[in-house]
């Protein structure tokens, strides 16, 4: 079942061509249209994590990491193929097109199952590159085995993968797991990192994790199948295997599930953003309340972003008044920056708890739930990627998206400096809770607590250098740079990100070091490349050398 | 407000979607754009908003250079999309009292005026109820209403006859319109609709291919006076 037939398609392009060729201005009309689609170049990136893979397990050191690489990478991966489901099973963005056709519920359904498969072939595709270099390498002298074995392996994974994403999708249908997919992302990059270069987190750290998570995750049961080929090691196979044989069942039911429960007509109100149920019937408000509402002018005051709290009030009182009005824009919803301290501090409280529990009753060093736990406290309080806006939300406008901002008289030098403003103040006040977090997990490793408050404002003081940096990320979403032939801009990023993210790392060894001269240094670079990147790219939004209409994928209609 | 488009172009790979336009727009005029599907009409607008950045060029608001960073000048000017932005949760109120205060327009007097474009926009019995409730028209007529309130100097306005507006909508933003444009502002729209064009508008620009094929008052454009036939007249030469 196609959409349409390729063979017919093409004789048309053919009978196109020849007739557009005899016009002389419709052939150059035609040249320049192929010329000006746009291109995607960005999945060719995707490359680089089974390369980036390698690399890391290349060493001796680093092949204890070849299978927590692997359950890490293949579950994000099926969170993200959850939140596919979700979109194309039940957003209606990618099936209302077919309510202007003449198709049958069955047939929009099995385009969507049909797009889903063909999408997430790479994903076994990725692993199977993954699998065949690291088998080669550790089973020298039987190619064709580790071969064979490599693609059993990646199709193991990628069937779990899947089979995992549609049974959390049946069991949650309206979780955001898109979400939770990009924040395992950064979470995890910006964890690793610090962890790491404090020197708590060693291959053998991360086995361990590999080791408390391979039960939570259904590609974690192929990948304990696959631990004695691969790693030499004796891991339970009975249970596993019968897990996976509930996860197929599950998949089957969870499928069968899904279908009855697809329903491609699309809502007759745009209610995509909206979590709550529209009401049946527009509610006609009385007239007389709303010209008391606009004579009392309390129209203009109707969303006060300072209302939320003494955090909010504090980092107002920095605002001049034209601040005020921009903020207006930025914080349209509260910003609940005051009201996020309770549920941070029980994140900061509850997480070494846990932890000690787990190491107490269950026998292990949990120090990934000291981690996870300790950073979403901290990402609660503090605008770890620079904050959400309002302001640089994206919308669509003539099949392309832009941020909000663009569409009011606001410059961009206005935005930063409210942003940089108000996250400095919400920096400051988390200080306390850094440092305390730090003086309690360093407690927990039984290490000295002055070396965990350390660590923790040094922590502190790499993410706030880079605020500069994650700022500029926020403009580029918004723009064509990377799709419009803008290339410096991107490997200008890509060069400055990796002599960040290296710096960083510098200034986290030289604590061990104990050099303060080194450690200073290591962060002013960090400070200055992220002033470096983040000046440079506004300069170029300044001299408009790129568009603020970027590609539209998944961004609502405005 | 003046606007003068110096040599203005837009490219895309090898494709001038705009190719070196030169115009000048006095103030208070009402001008239409029009021209056949791709001729660059909504590109147009887009660089005038700033959105699009210029391959070659300068735009001039009354004699100044127009760029992204001068806030001074974007306060005079407004532009609507055909698809308005809005915050899906927000009441019409307070998306034009948004408007206002970005516009830094919400001094005294400023309710008057919104009350009297909410009476005239038909939108009193549905100021308080959440944007995305409203019809395509309704949303519409919100984000007209805040930036008429907001009082621009300049309008940009995106095929507003295509809006989903009611006739009563329409003849609201006509009236509205000719008044501002005899006050002194500058309306500009794009529309495919050519008896509306003809009708209202002191000026019409007729693109083609990127390229200026026309600018005048639509007398001026043709023998008989019709925008169709100067449109006709481009699908042949073709």
């Amino acid at each position: 079942m196609t959409l349409f037939s390729k063979s017919f398609v093409r004789g048309l392009q053919r009978r196109v061509w020849t007739e557009t060729k005899q016009h002389p201005q419709w052939k150059s009309e035609a040249r320049a249209a192929r010329h000006s689609a746009p291109r995607t170049a960005q999945s060719r990136w995707r490359w680089l994590v089974p390369l980036l893979a390698i690399g890391v397990t290349a060493t001796a050191k680093g092949a204890a990491l070849a299978l927590p690489i692997l359950l890490a990478w293949s579950a994000t991966l099926m969170f993200f193929r959850a939140a596919q489901i979700q979109q194309l099973f039940f957003a209606h963005s990618e099936s209302t097109p077919f309510s202007q056709f003449p198709v049958t519920e069955q047939f929009v359904f099995r385009h969507a199952a049909r797009r889903l498969l063909r999408t997430s072939l790479w994903l076994g595709v990725d692993v199977l590159f993954f699998l065949a270099a690291f088998a080669v390498r550790i089973r020298s002298e039987v190619i064709a085995e580790s071969l064979l074995f490599a693609a059993a392996c990646a199709v193991g994974i990628w069937a779990a993968a899947i089979g995992g994403a549609i049974t959390l999708v049946w069991i949650r249908p309206g979780f955001p797991f898109g979400i939770i997919s990009g924040f395992a992302l950064s979470f995890g990059w910006v964890g690793i990192l610090i962890v790491s270069s404090a020197k708590l987190l060693t291959p053998a750290s991360i086995y361990t994790g590999y080791e408390s998570f391979r039960w939570c995750l259904p590609t974690g049961w192929v990948c304990m199948l696959i631990e004695p080929w691969l790693q030499g090691n004796h891991a339970p196979f009975i249970a596993p295997l019968a897990l996976l044989a509930g996860l197929a069942v599950a998949t089957v039911l969870a499928a069968r599930s899904l279908r009855r429960a697809f329903n491609f007509w699309p809502p007759t109100v745009e209610s995509e953003n909206s979590s709550e149920p529209l009401p049946a019937e527009v509610p006609v408000t009385r007239v007389s309340e709303i010209e008391d509402a606009v004579t009392s002018r309390i129209f203009l005051s109707a969303q006060d972003w300072t209302r939320g709290g003494f955090l909010e009030r504090t980092a107002a009182r920095w605002l001049t008044l034209r601040e005020h009005r921009v903020m207006n824009l930025a914080l349209i919803l509260p910003p609940g920056w005051t009201a996020g301290y309770p549920y941070a501090c029980l994140f900061l409280i509850a997480t070494p708890t846990v932890a000690w529990l787990a190491q107490s009753f269950g026998g292990v060093r949990p120090e990934w739930i000291l981690v996870l736990g300790t950073l979403a406290g901290l990402g609660i309080i503090t605008p770890l990627f620079g904050g959400a806006w309002t302001a640089f939300d994206l919308v669509r406008v003539a099949h392309r998206a832009t941020a909000v901002c663009n569409f009011w008289p606001v410059s961009l030098r206005e935005m930063r400096g409210c942003v940089l403003k108000l996250n400095l103040v919400r920096f400051l006040f988390a200080l306390p809770c850094w440092l305390c977090a730090g003086a309690s997990s360093t407690a927990f490793f039984a290490a000295p607590i002055s070396q965990g408050i350390i660590i923790a404002g040094k922590s502190w003081l790499l993410v706030l250098a880079l605020q500069l940096f994650f700022l500029a990320f926020k403009y580029s979403a918004s723009t064509n740079d990377t799709s419009s032939g803008f290339l410096f801009v991107t490997l200008f990023g890509a060069i400055c990100f990796s002599i960040v993210a290296a710096a960083g790392t510098a200034v986290f060894l030289s604590v061990a070091a104990g050099s303060f001269l080194h450690w200073l240094i290591a962060v002013a670079v960090v400070a200055l490349l992220s002033w470096l990147l983040e000046t440079a790219y506004r300069r170029a939004w300044r001299a408009q050398q790129f568009d603020l209409l970027a590609k539209s994928g998944g961004v609502p209609v405005a | 407000m003046r606007i003068e488009l110096a040599g203005i172009s837009k490219v895309y790979g090898r494709k001038r979607v705009l190719d070196r336009i030169r115009l000048e727009v006095p103030a208070g005029r009402i001008v239409a754009v029009v021209g056949l599907n791709g001729a660059g009409k909504s590109t147009l607008l887009h660089c005038l908003a700033g959105l699009l950045s210029l391959s070659e060029g300068t735009i001039f608001y009354d004699d100044e250079a127009f760029t992204r960073e001068r806030v001074d000048l974007r306060m005079r000017f407004g532009f609507l999309p055909d698809f308005p932005v809005f915050f899906n949760h927000m009441m019409p109120l307070q998306h034009i009292g948004m408007a206002l205060r970005l516009y830094e327009k919400d001094g005294r007097g400023a309710e008057d005026r919104v009350l009297d474009l909410l009476r005239g926009f038909d939108l009193m019995p549905v100021a308080g109820t959440p944007m995305v409730a409203l019809s395509r028209g309704q949303i519409y007529k919100v984000a007209l209403t805040a930036l008429i309130a907001a009082n621009p100097e300049l309008w940009l306005l995106d095929e507003p006859m295509a809006s989903g507006m009611d006739a009563l909508g329409l003849r609201e933003f006509r009236e509205r319109a000719r008044t501002a444009a005899a006050a002194g502002a500058t309306v500009i729209y794009t529309t495919q609709i050519l008896a509306v064009a003809e009708q209202f508008s002191d000026e019409v620009i007729v693109l083609h291919r990127g390229r200026l094929h026309a600018h005048g008052p639509v007398a001026s454009l043709h023998a008989d006076g019709e925008l169709e036939s100067v449109l006709a007249g481009l699908r042949e030469t073709a």
